[in-house]
């Protein structure tokens, strides 16, 4: 483990202060918000501060919305970039901007936390967990810290939960719930409530069998472990049949929402492992599913499958956005979820933590599930459109779905849900008999190639494939939609200045929409590719967004799928950047004070 | 074919004698048996995934089809040096006719293995593209040209696959020196 730093005399200063010297930038003790670091509580997760970014999608709802309107539609023209700062690493970059009283906290790809002053961009120390040479996972990324006390927590790619001192960024202790060498790695944000940091493990595509595991905030003793996939015996063991369940996947990829009055987390899942359905017969709970969990037990509570025994590989990594929403007239205390399969799941959670079907419409071309069960939501599938072993179909939307892992908005002030889609996208696909399963390897019986280009464009890809949809679920309807030529890999951000920021392209634009109607309204090009999770916050009264760029993992992946399939090749560069906007006028005040 | 394989690299295993200790050459290693990078005189083997070895023949390795996917096997003891995935060799029969002289040097009767492990950030190669006569690495898209030492032909990665020079007794792949640089990315 290291705590990269300075050099030289600065390294000397730091044994007596690290917190303010451990990096430059002029950064002084005096004027370090570590100074006076604010210790975060369940109430703070709970009720957010406006200024404030307290967890990776804002709140513990997923609404991924700030309420600050200093920026807004009518001075949008005057949002101009104020300062940005490199990662020193290559690959996708996927957190937001993790922000507590000007202190603000990156992750990046390798493991890497960052600690800057949120005001002027000065760093304030810098931490990368040193990994295993010979670890190897298909998404070399990270999706955001967690705070909780006054630690940093970080999911490392080693199925490693790491604690830091969040005014050094030294280690306070290190817990592992998984062995990367059987293919387990996590790259998720953690979810804390109860005084639980609670982490879920990728590696369906290496044949692992998913949990989600609460370690004490303070300890960093493991409280819980609740598989994804029941053992024999346990409720739900009779949808698999002999082995299959032991390497069945069900990853959990992404954090989890969580309504604190209830106590319960909700937690989506992933596809089922190997791909095809036939090596793994039944219903295959819990996979493609959402599971609720109570956050002090690990008592699984409730859950909904989206759809059975997968063969599409459309894992349900989102969990579904905690809104209350009125449906046919009826208050619904709802769950939202953008499914990968192509429909938009509007789900009811009940007091006991049982979560209902409510309804489920499709928001992007799907020709797979041929109906729906109104009462219990469960599809029924068109034989025709569904892969297996020796058996290769066609099917919409493609395996990265009508949504992928970026995560939807939701603004209470507009009213309306926000999805980033993929449309006019299917996939030919087909599997291969596997042979056993090698600890560590891929799992996966579809052929890397075939993979690599499973691209099929339906009618009206040459119009645009990504897409911003808004949608009002109290009428069911969808209300605007904003169009992009190529892929769609930005999650958004929605503002109370009634404003939608986004990136996603091969384009590298970040871009602000009016949140009410589509419309754009600016943009900005970066250094690369956006599919990081945007943010913002303020301090001393200066309204910031912040994005962090950095073209890889699947984005990158589709990007190649297109050039096979499509008649052009197109580059994105790479290399991680932070960065950060505001209005025109506060820009210069902060540069006058920089310089002076 | 298999069992007669599994049956021929028993009998090599007590014909090696005592040559198991590590090369001079040999890589900064694990201590782990199992771990240890190849060495001289290791056999290359299939693994089943349940600890057994299929040596593998030189004869059954057809010209440019996909590559077999090996470890090395310590002759003595019959450890599998799958321990560490940086021992991953991706063997095939190329045209000695195209090859350059390194890559020649390093072969046997057409025979070669490299390095599984692809420079840019570690990911398997482990595909062959036919029409391009090049092998593929799925997370970045590199691509290495067998024929010419494993050159890169596509980045990003930017350094060559590592060589595992080898050589052929008894119709069996055998490892003659150790790989010709340090597997990996860094």
């Amino acid at each position: 483990m290291s705590l990269v730093k300075r050099f030289g005399a600065l390294a000397v200063a730091a044994a007596i202060a690290p917190a303010a010297y451990a990096a430059g930038d002029s950064a002084s003790a005096k004027s370090s918000p570590l100074a006076d670091y604010s210790p975060v509580t369940e109430n703070r997760l709970k009720n957010p501060e406006p200024e404030n970014w307290l967890q990776w999608r804002g709140n513990y709802e997923g609404w991924t919305y700030s309420p600050l309107e200093q920026i807004n539609t009518e001075n949008i023209d005057d949002l101009v970039p104020v300062w940005s700062y490199s990662t020193g690493e290559l690959e996708g970059h996927q957190s937001p901007p993790i922000v507590n009283d000007g202190v603000m906290f990156i992750s990046t790809p390798n493991n890497q936390v960052i600690a800057l002053n949120a005001e002027t961009g000065a760093e304030l120390w810098r931490y990368k967990k040193e990994i295993p040479e010979e670890l190897f996972q298909l998404h070399p990324t990270n999706r955001g810290v967690g705070l909780y006390g006054d630690k940093v927590y970080l999911a490392a790619t080693d199925a490693c939960l790491v604690a830091l001192d969040a005014k050094t960024g030294e280690e306070a202790w290190v817990t592992c719930v998984a062995d990367w060498k059987d293919g387990y790695y996590m790259t998720l944000s953690p979810l804390i409530a109860k005084g639980q940091v609670m982490v879920g493990v990728s590696g369906g595509e290496y044949g692992i069998r998913g949990h989600i595991t609460a370690v004490n905030a303070e300890t960093g003793k493991i409280s819980w472990k609740t598989h994804t996939i029941p053992a024999p015996g346990e409720p739900g063991s009779e949808t698999w049949k002999g082995d299959a369940w032991k390497t069945g996947g069900a990853s959990v990829w992404i954090a989890g929402t969580y309504d604190a009055d209830m106590g319960v987390a909700f937690y989506g899942t992933g596809n089922g492992g190997p791909w095809m359905p036939d090596t793994r017969p039944g219903d295959n709970l819990y996979a493609n599913s959402v599971v609720a969990l109570d956050v002090e037990t690990g008592k699984m509570v409730g859950y909904h499958q989206y759809h059975h025994n997968d063969a599409w590989d459309w894992d349900e990594v989102s969990p579904p956005v905690i809104i209350d929403y009125k449906h046919k007239g009826k208050d619904i205390k709802g769950l939202v979820h953008a499914g990968r399969n192509g429909y938009l799941w509007t789900l009811e959670r009940n007091e006991d933590g049982s979560i209902a079907f409510v309804d489920a419409e499709k928001y992007v071309k799907q020709n797979v599930f041929k109906s729906i069960d109104p009462v219990t939501g469960r599809p029924t599938y068109d034989p025709a459109r569904t892969p297996g072993t020796g058996k290769t179909v066609t099917f919409c939307p493609s395996l990265w779905g009508g949504k992928d892992w970026p995560p939807e908005a939701y603004s209470p002030k507009t009213g309306l849900f926000y999805i980033p889609a993929h449309e006019n996208l299917c996939t030919e696909m087909g599997g291969v008999k596997m042979g056993p399963r090698k600890s560590g390897e891929l799992y996966i019986g579809v052929p890397i190639a075939d993979i690599l280009t499973n691209i099929r464009l339906a009618d009206g890809a040459e119009d645009h494939i990504g897409e911003i949809q808004a949608w009002d679920l109290t009428k069911g309807k969808k209300v605007w939609q904003f169009n992009m030529k190529e892929m769609n890999w930005g999650p958004l951000l929605a503002t109370g200045g009634n404003l939608l920021f986004s990136g996603g392209g091969n384009d590298r634009i970040f871009r602000a929409l009016d949140a009410r109607t589509g419309k754009k309204l600016w943009q900005y090009r970066a250094n690369s590719g956006i599919t990081a999770v945007p943010s913002s916050w303020m301090v001393n009264g200066t309204q910031f967004i912040g994005v962090q760029a950095g073209w890889g993992v699947d984005a990158q992946r589709m990007q190649g799928a297109f050039d096979a399939v499509m008649d052009h090749t197109t580059t994105v560069p790479q290399g991680g950047v932070l960065h950060v906007f505001t209005l025109k006028k506060n820009a210069k005040k902060l540069m006058d004070a920089a310089s002076r | 074919m298999e069992r007669r394989n599994f049956l021929k690299s028993c009998a090599c295993i007590a014909a090696v004698g005592a040559t198991e200790g590590l090369s001079a050459g040999a890589q900064a290693t694990p201590k782990e048996p199992d771990s240890v990078r190849p060495q001289p005189g290791d056999y290359l083997v299939v693994e089943d995934g349940h600890g057994n070895a299929r040596s593998i023949s030189a004869s059954e390795l057809v010209q440019e089809a996909q590559q077999v996917m090996a470890f090395p096997q310590a002759p003595i003891s019959g450890v599998i040096r799958s321990g560490s995935r940086f021992n991953k060799v991706m063997v095939m029969r190329l045209d000695p006719a195209l090859m350059d002289e390194e890559t020649k040097q390093n072969s046997a009767d057409g025979v070669v293995a490299y390095s599984a492990i692809c420079t840019h950030q570690g990911c398997d190669v482990n595909s062959y593209i036919e029409d391009k006569k090049e092998f593929f690495c799925f997370c970045h898209y590199s691509r290495f040209d067998p024929y010419t030492a494993g050159k890169v032909t596509n980045g990003p990665a930017t350094k060559k696959l590592a060589m595992l020079p080898i050589e052929i007794k008894d119709d069996l792949l055998v490892v003659k020196e150790p790989f010709t640089r340090k597997p990996g990315y860094k």
